[in-house]
């Protein structure tokens, strides 16, 4: 049986009026489905199904967290706390809890940011939150990028007009610089992929093309972005019909040009791997599902070492994962069991003992977050 | 109350809306219900950034820190939102126009897909006709309309043996004249009546009885004011100082200096007049305080010695109009053009006959004004005029709360539902014999935009003829120089 170390993040309240909100109707729909989900989870025979709906609870655990920030928090409405009072709040859940409602954070605080003051600028980049520990910045920004992205992109009205696109683009491509620190303005560019894939998913194909015009070196970022969106899908939100394994067919298909596919890949890859990295089951799973397609290129080892690196990065401690480094694969399958290796547990361990040290003392943790040769990026740092 | 009325009404509307938006949109099946769930999921389920009164430690912080930016970002400090809203139109505003003038360049002189007369000038050599057409821009197809105007501006009077002498001595005139100082010196007061500044002030409700002469400003002619630029090397975007703001630069640093620089024109005497019965009929005019920030680039720098057999000199400028991020009653106009153009462009002859060729380009309107349709807005104005202002005062939440709701309702145009309602009614009989059209109207703006210009160009032929020599940049009175000139 699958092991469970995360607790349901929904705490009791009493009757008031606002629990008729349609937010909080939706969250307890959500926190009904999850304990539904442990209670199929439970019941249902068999480790796939198991697999499917721990995949599925965890998924939407990391939505919830990122949604509800305020109310995990105990956030009032038009609260004035200061963002490193925030974080420090955020540091009082469990690991896993604290890097999804930071990501919440940053989205909420550029939200909040936004609504008083319009467009944001300085806003991770101030004096006031040089203080921000370390763990937090690259969920925060990007919180951050999926705001600037979702703000931008809702003010195209013409979604035809290439021209329009492209002002909107070099305007979000212009936030991100003037609100994020040195060495992560790149994970905030690749929330653009996420947002524009599940909210705009018109809109698609043009940002491609756009982004290809404006920066060449952007458009990895983007179907980095895309990748992640893809799995958080809600067609492969549901543990039916095959999801969330088909989503791989889906990276591979909707993207026009090799570094959209590989990119999409890896970053499918890298939001599987860092929402279930308690349960390394559930990468042996998709392993097992698409081992051809996963073993023609580095897009799966790419992801897992990013996802890996982000993880250390944001919580600081390696213990859990050594259950990923420990896991052993049930059945035993030689073929799989060589990919594993080959494209999990080496590319994992060298990730964070040789590469991350590199990469963060040259501060270029935001590039992690697109496909590309790790060796030849610590080859560049040095 | 108004958390209330956000989360009920609000949310889910806001939720809906965001859901039929998708609907509308061309996309594979798949990635539309993609899109459709997580708008619905994402507009229920995200936290409420509302604000508060006041400002707040939360975001006092980012507010007061500009100047801690680690990075030089392209835009210089001291810009404001207003600015960067204006600052975000360039660089479209500026692909549109350079796509207005190369069409341009291709169609002139017969290549237009409708072209007519528009204007006559007696006794005075000018000439001019009007077109409609569509251009294809990056953004789509745009139905255009302008005009060309063609006139004599001055010419040397010297004995023939001189003629060569003098007309290249006017060609450099007229180069200095045109790229450096004409921006500067286009707008006029007309002859204004003497006040006499010691008669004390005449109470106001004696005012309309009062036979005093009064200080009655009458401008004409283009103000402009330069307030951004694009540096060419660095790339680095700023503001004009207030001190720099009537002193255009030199036309011939945009290029080597400046990327562009971005001016505001204001357009003196201007006014739009609606005559629903006719000449002979009651009119609406509507004074317009006409302005549009434009901006110039290389692109539209004309500056070309010995161009052509028989010319001395092409020399003259021109901008794109650069749409305004406010919206207001009138929807055509300068500063509410989707795309338009204007070329001032200065010609001088082997004889030293200097004439002046003017093009302007624009998007077709779409609508000349909008009168809103909110019920909103109605009923908190009639609740206002009966409550001498207490509704919007103590109902200011409510209010608020309505205005987020995206009811998405169209203004209404009263002019071109008149002629609409017109024809309808007559069976196009009132555009066939009353010429009660939406073309119609199109040649009156035409029309209007050719005196304006014809004004001003006359109106500058007089300060161009009072300077002796405009390459003395010692002798050039100040307001010349400053560009203060009215």
């Amino acid at each position: 049986m699958l092991s469970d170390p995360i607790k349901l993040t929904a705490t009791p309240r009493r009757l008031t009026f606002d629990a008729f909100y349609p937010r909080r109707i939706m969250r307890t729909s959500l926190n009904m489905i999850w304990l539904s989900a442990e209670a199929l989870r439970l019941l249902s025979p068999g480790r796939n199904s198991h697999v499917v709906w721990q995949e599925f609870k965890n998924k939407l655990q990391a939505f919830d967290l990122f949604e509800n920030v305020d109310s995990i928090l105990n956030l009032p409405a038009g609260d004035e706390t200061p963002l490193t009072k925030l974080v420090e709040k955020v540091r009082t859940l469990d690991h896993y809890s604290a890097v999804w409602a930071t990501e919440g954070l940053g989205h909420y605080y550029t939200e909040t940011y936004w609504e008083r003051f319009g467009t944001p600028k300085n806003l991770l980049r101030n004096a006031n939150t040089d203080v921000l520990p370390g763990t937090s910045l690259t969920a925060l920004h990007a919180g951050m990028g999926l705001s600037l992205a979702n703000r931008l992109l809702q003010t195209i009205k013409t979604p035809g007009s290439q021209n329009e696109v492209r002002r909107v683009i070099e305007k979000f491509i212009e936030c991100c610089r003037h609100n994020s620190r040195s060495g992560y303005v790149e994970v905030a560019y690749e929330a653009l992929g996420l947002v524009t894939r599940n909210l705009y998913s018109h809109l698609v194909q043009v940002v491609d093309r756009q982004l290809r015009e404006i920066d060449k070196n952007l458009v990895g970022y983007f179907w980095h972005g895309v990748g992640r969106a893809i799995y958080f899908a809600p067609t492969n939100f549901l543990p039916f019909n095959s999801s969330p394994w088909r989503a791989v067919e889906l990276a591979q298909r909707e993207a026009a040009h090799e570094i959209g596919r590989l990119n999409a890949l890896a970053g499918f890859v890298w939001a599987m791997t860092l929402v279930n990295i308690y349960q390394p089951e559930i990468l042996e799973t998709l392993l097992r599902r698409h081992q051809s397609e996963l073993s023609q290129n580095a897009a799966l080892s790419n992801g897992v070492s990013s996802a890996i690196m982000i993880w250390f990065d944001s919580t600081g401690v390696d213990a859990c994962l050594d259950r990923l480094f420990q896991h052993r694969l049930e059945p035993f399958d030689p073929d799989l069991s060589r990919l594993w290796t080959e494209q999990v547990l080496q590319p994992g361990r060298n990730a964070l003992q040789r590469f991350y040290p590199v990469i963060k003392k040259q501060n270029r943790l935001g590039e992690v977050f697109q496909y590309q040769s790790l060796p030849e990026l610590i080859a560049q740092a040095r | 109350m108004r958390q209330l009325l956000d989360e009920m009404v609000v949310r889910p509307v806001d939720a809906f809306r965001s859901v039929v938006e998708m609907l509308s949109q061309q996309v594979e099946s798949g990635q539309r219900i993609d899109a459709i769930f997580s708008r619905f999921a994402h507009a229920l389920s995200s936290p409420s950034a509302r604000s508060s009164a006041g400002q707040t430690q939360l975001t006092s912080a980012p507010a007061k820190q500009s100047s801690m930016t680690n990075e030089p970002g392209n835009y210089s400090d001291g810009l404001s939102d207003e600015d960067r809203l204006i600052l975000d139109r360039v660089e479209g505003a500026l692909t549109d126009g350079i796509a207005l003038k190369d069409w341009w360049e291709r169609t002139y002189p017969d290549g237009f897909a409708s072209k007519f007369e528009l204007e006559r000038v007696f006794n005075r050599p000018a000439e001019s006709f009007g077109f409609f057409d569509q251009v294809l821009l990056p953004s789509g197809m745009l139905p255009v309309m302008g005009n060309f105007q063609q006139m004599f501006y001055d010419q040397t009077r010297t004995p023939a043996n001189l003629n060569r002498q003098s007309a290249e001595w006017m060609r450099d005139q007229i180069r200095e004249f045109v790229l450096h100082y004409f921006m500067r010196i286009s707008s006029f007061r007309q002859p204004e009546v003497y006040v006499e500044s010691g008669r004390p002030a005449v109470p106001y409700y004696l005012e309309p009885l009062s036979w005093c002469p009064q200080k009655n400003i009458l401008r004409q002619g283009f103000g402009f004011k330069q307030y951004y630029y694009k540096l060419r090397e660095s790339g680095r975007i700023g503001k004009f100082s207030e001190a720099e703001q009537s002193a255009i630069v030199d036309l011939r640093e945009i290029g080597p200096t400046y990327e562009w620089i971005v001016v505001k024109v204001r357009i003196f005497d201007f006014s739009f007049t609606f005559q629903p019965f006719g000449s002979n009929g009651p009119a609406l005019s509507v004074p317009l305080t006409e302005e549009s920030y434009l901006v110039l680039s290389r692109d539209f720098i004309l500056n070309r010695d010995n161009p052509a057999t028989g010319s001395l000199g092409r020399y003259g400028f021109g901008y794109a109009f650069i749409r305004d991020p406010a919206e207001g009653l009138i929807q055509y106009g300068p500063g509410q053009f989707r795309a338009a153009i204007e070329l001032i462009n200065f010609e001088v002859s082997k004889l030293g006959e200097v004439c002046v060729k003017m093009i302007f380009v624009a998007d077709r309107p779409e609508k000349i004004a909008n009168v809103s349709l909110n019920p909103v807005d109605w009923s908190f104005r009639l609740a206002d005029t009966f409550s001498f202002g207490m509704t919007s005062r103590l109902l200011s939440p409510v209010r608020d709360t309505f205005e987020r709701i995206p009811a998405n309702t169209d203004g209404f145009d009263p002019v071109y539902g008149f002629v609409s309602l017109a024809n309808t009614l007559s069976a196009n009989q009132a555009a066939q014999q009353l010429c009660i059209s939406r073309e119609q109207l199109d040649r009156d703006f035409l029309a209007q935009h050719f005196t304006q210009h014809y004004m001003t160009i006359v109106g500058s032929l007089l300060t161009w003829r009072q300077i002796p020599n405009w390459l003395d940049a010692a002798a050039l009175p100040e307001w010349v120089v400053t560009g203060r000139s009215s």
